[in-house]
C-alpha cells in the first residue's frame, strides 16, 4: 500500500512543480516505484519539467472519463522504468475532474506504486480540492517570502482543517548570502512563522534552471539544489539526514575569490 | 484490447461505437464487462448515450442501456439519435431539460422501475446530453470568425484544440501543447511546434504537411510518433555550427508500413500522395 | 564591513517577519482591518472618559501569548494607548 502525498503552495511559482520532479525522481533513484499525477488541469509543466512532453498521448481527464486505461495513460520516464508520469490535460479546465474521481484514482494507483506524488496547481479552489482529496500526506513548499509564507500558511489552516495526516514543509530558493546580510527570511524564522516540521531546505540554484531547460531533474547531482533534494527523498522514507551546510560549500571560483577578500 | 466495443465520452454523454458483425449477444457481454471495469470513474454521472457502428433495435439499445446502469453508477437519462451529434447542440438541450426538468432527472428513471431511458425520437426533438469526441473545452478563439471552408487564418497556442471533420488548412503556427486535429489531411502554412492529427477518423492514407515541421506528436490514423529525445548538447565545440539559423524547410509526413516519415516536400512527395 | 553594519538600519529579513507575525496572526483569526478600527475608536471612545489618551499613538493589535494555563499560545488583544493626563475630576469616583 502506498502513500500519497501532495506537492502544494498556494502561491504560484515557488516550485512546486520542480519539488514534485526532483522528489519523484529521487524516490525513483532510492528504488522506490513512484508514480508522478499532474493535477494543474489546463496548465500541465510536469510534463516539460521531466522532459518527457513528447510522449504524451492520454491524460488524466482521459483517463478519468474512461476514454482510456489508467495504464495506457502513465509515462514511463526515459532513465527510471519504475517512475511514471499522468499527465494533466492541457485542453481542459479544472472541474472536469471531481476530487472523487481523484481518489477513486489514486487508490488504484497506490496498490501498484510505493509513492503517489500529486503536484497541486497553485490556489485553493477545485483544483487543490481535487489533488489534496486522496493524500495521506503534503508538501508545503513555501520560499522566503512574505507573500509565499502567508498563502502556505494559509494552506496549511486548510490542509489542518481537512485532517491531513502529515505536513511537511520545505523551504525554497533560500540565499545565504541574503539571509547574512539580513535581507531574508532566516529558516529558524520561516518555522517559527508556520510552525510545521521542516522536511528540506533547497537553496536557490542557477542549476534547477539548467536542469529544467534540459528536462532534467537535478536531484542527486552535485549541486547543492540537487543534493538538498535527495536529503528531503530521504528523509520522505523516514531516514535521519542532518540539514547541510548551506554556506559550507563554495564553488571553486568562490573559494579564490574569498582568498583575495580577506 | 477489444475494438467491438469503444467508449468515448465528455462530461455530457458517451458514445458507444459498436462493431456490427459480432452477435448481439456477445457483444452486450463486453459492454457488461467494460463498464464493469471502467464504470467506476463515472460516479453517479447522469449521462446520454449514443450509438455508432451498429443498427441497433428500441429492444437492443435498451438492453445495452439496463447493462450499462447495471454493472456501473451510471445514469443514462436519455439515447441519443446518433446521426450528426454536436457537443453544443448537445449541450445546449441538456442545460435546457435540466433547467425544465430541475432535479427530477434522478427521479425519472427511477420511477420507470426498469431503470431504462426512455427514447425520444423524432429529427428535430433529439433528447438532451450529448456525445462525441467531445475534447473542446477551450474553443480557439474566434474559431467561428476565422474559420471558412476548411481553412484556418491564426496562431494555435497551447491549450487551443482545432478540430475539423474535413481536411484543414491553417494559415499560422502551432504552438507547443496546442493540438489540431482533423478527419482528412492537415495542411499548416507556419511553424508546427505542437500536436497534429490528421485522419483522426482512422485513415491512415492521410498527410500532415508543414513549412516549418517541428512537432512535439504526430497522429496519422491509428500511428502516433513523438519527437526525438533531445541529445545531451554538452559538445560546446559544435553548438555553433547547430546554432546556424535553418532555412524553412516544408516537410511532409505520411504514414507508410506502420511508421509516419517525415519527407522534404519534393516533386516526387506528390505523385506518392 | 562589521563596522558598517552597526550604522545599518534593521535587516529587511527581520522587517519581513514583524510583518508576517502580525499578518498571519489577523489572518488565522479572521480579524479584518475595518473591525480592528471599530474596536481601536470604540476604545479610544471609553478610555477618553477616564483619561486623556492620544489618538493618534494609539495601537492595537491582535497577537499571540503563552496561555496562562501552561502549554501552547492563545490569541491575545494587545493595545498600547499612550496617556496624555490622568483626568482625576472625571470619571464616576
Amino acid at each position: 500500500m502506498g502513500e500519497v502525498i501532495v506537492i502544494t503552495s498556494g502561491k504560484g511559482g515557488v516550485g512546486k512543480t520542480t519539488t514534485t520532479a526532483n522528489v519523484g525522481m529521487g524516490l525513483a533513484m532510492l528504488g522506490k516505484k513512484v508514480v508522478m499525477i499532474d493535477t494543474d488541469i489546463g496548465l500541465r509543466n510536469l510534463d516539460v519539467v521531466l522532459g518527457l512532453e513528447n510522449r504524451i498521448v492520454y491524460n488524466l481527464v482521459d483517463v478519468v472519463e474512461g476514454k482510456c486505461r489508467l495504464k495506457q495513460a502513465l509515462i514511463k520516464h526515459k532513465k527510471f522504468p519504475d517512475l511514471c508520469l499522468l499527465p494533466s490535460a492541457q485542453t481542459r479546465d479544472k472541474d472536469a475532474v471531481n476530487p472523487e474521481q481523484m481518489v477513486a484514482l489514486v487508490e488504484e494507483l497506490r496498490e501498484e506504486y510505493d509513492y503517489v506524488l500529486l503536484d497541486c496547481p497553485a490556489g485553493i479552489e477545485q483544483g487543490f480540492k481535487n489533488a489534496v482529496a486522496g493524500a495521506d500526506r503534503a508538501l508545503v513548499v513555501t520560499t522566503p517570502e512574505v507573500s509565499a509564507i502567508r498563502d502556505a500558511d494559509r494552506i496549511v489552516g486548510l490542509l489542518e482543517a481537512g485532517e491531513m495526516k502529515k505536513i511537511d514543509l520545505v523551504i525554497n530558493r533560500l540565499r545565504m548570502d541574503m539571509v547574512k546580510r539580513g535581507d531574508m527570511l532566516k529558516v529558524e524564522d520561516v518555522c517559527d512563522i508556520l510552525s510545521i516540521h521542516l522536511i528540506g531546505v533547497v537553496p536557490d540554484d542557477e542549476q534547477i534552471v539548467v536542469a529544467t531547460n534540459n528536462g532534467e531533474p537535478l536531484v542527486g547531482g552535485s549541486s547543492l539544489a540537487g543534493q538538498a533534494y535527495y536529503n528531503i527523498c530521504k528523509r520522505i522514507l523516514g531516514e535521519e539526514v542532518p540539514f547541510m551546510d548551506l554556506e559550507g560549500k563554495k564553488g571553486l571560483m568562490a573559494k579564490f575569490l574569498d582568498l583575495f577578500k580577506k | 484490447m477489444t475494438k467491438e466495443v469503444i467508449i468515448k465520452s465528455n462530461k455530457y454523454g458517451m458514445e458507444l461505437i459498436l462493431d456490427d458483425k459480432l452477435p448481439f449477444p456477445e457483444l452486450l457481454d463486453i459492454i457488461r464487462d467494460r463498464f464493469q471495469e471502467s464504470g467506476n470513474f463515472f460516479k453517479n454521472a447522469k449521462m446520454a448515450v449514443s450509438f455508432k457502428g451498429r443498427s441497433l433495435t428500441g429492444e437492443e439499445e435498451l438492453s445495452i442501456v439496463d447493462a450499462i446502469m447495471e454493472n456501473s453508477p451510471i445514469q443514462i437519462v436519455s439515447i441519443m439519435d446518433l446521426a450528426g451529434v454536436q457537443e453544443e447542440r448537445m449541450k445546449e438541450r441538456l442545460d435546457a431539460f435540466q433547467e425544465s426538468q430541475g432535479g427530477s432527472v434522478a427521479q425519472k428513471s427511477s420511477a420507470r422501475g426498469t431503470g431504462s431511458a426512455s427514447r425520444q425520437s423524432g429529427a428535430g426533438q433529439k433528447t438532451q446530453g450529448q456525445s462525441g469526441s467531445g475534447r473542446k473545452a477551450e474553443a480557439v478563439p474566434g474559431q467561428q470568425a476565422n474559420f471558412q471552408n476548411g481553412f484556418y487564418k491564426g496562431n494555435l497556442r497551447s491549450g487551443q484544440v482545432l478540430e475539423c471533420p474535413e481536411s484543414v488548412t491553417l494559415i499560422g503556427d502551432v504552438n507547443p501543447g496546442a493540438r489540431i486535429e482533423s478527419a482528412g489531411n492537415v495542411v499548416i502554412l507556419g511553424a508546427l511546434k505542437g500536436t497534429a492529427c490528421a485522419g483522426s477518423g482512422g485513415d491512415n492514407s492521410c498527410f500532415i504537411f508543414a513549412l516549418d515541421m517541428q512537432p512535439i506528436q504526430l497522429q496519422i490514423g491509428e500511428y502516433i510518433a513523438k519527437s526525438p529525445d533531445r541529445e545531451k548538447e554538452s559538445r560546446h565545440l559544435f553548438k555553433r555550427e547547430k546554432a546556424a539559423p535553418a532555412a524553412y524547410n516544408p516537410q511532409i509526413a505520411v504514414a507508410r508500413r506502420g511508421t509516419i516519415y517525415i519527407e522534404p516536400m519534393t516533386k516526387g512527395c506528390l505523385d506518392n500522395l | 564591513m562589521k563596522l558598517l553594519d552597526l550604522f545599518r538600519k534593521k535587516g529587511s529579513g527581520d522587517v519581513a517577519k514583524d510583518r508576517l507575525k502580525f499578518i498571519l496572526v489577523s489572518d488565522r483569526s479572521n480579524c479584518s482591518p475595518e473591525l480592528m478600527e471599530m474596536i481601536k475608536n470604540d476604545i479610544i471612545e471609553v478610555i477618553s472618559k477616564y483619561m486623556d489618551i492620544d489618538p493618534q499613538g494609539l495601537d492595537i493589535q491582535i497577537t499571540e501569548t503563552e496561555s496562562e494555563g501552561g502549554n501552547g499560545t492563545v490569541p491575545a488583544l494587545f493595545a498600547n494607548i499612550p496617556i496624555k493626563d490622568l483626568k482625576h475630576n472625571r470619571g464616576t469616583r
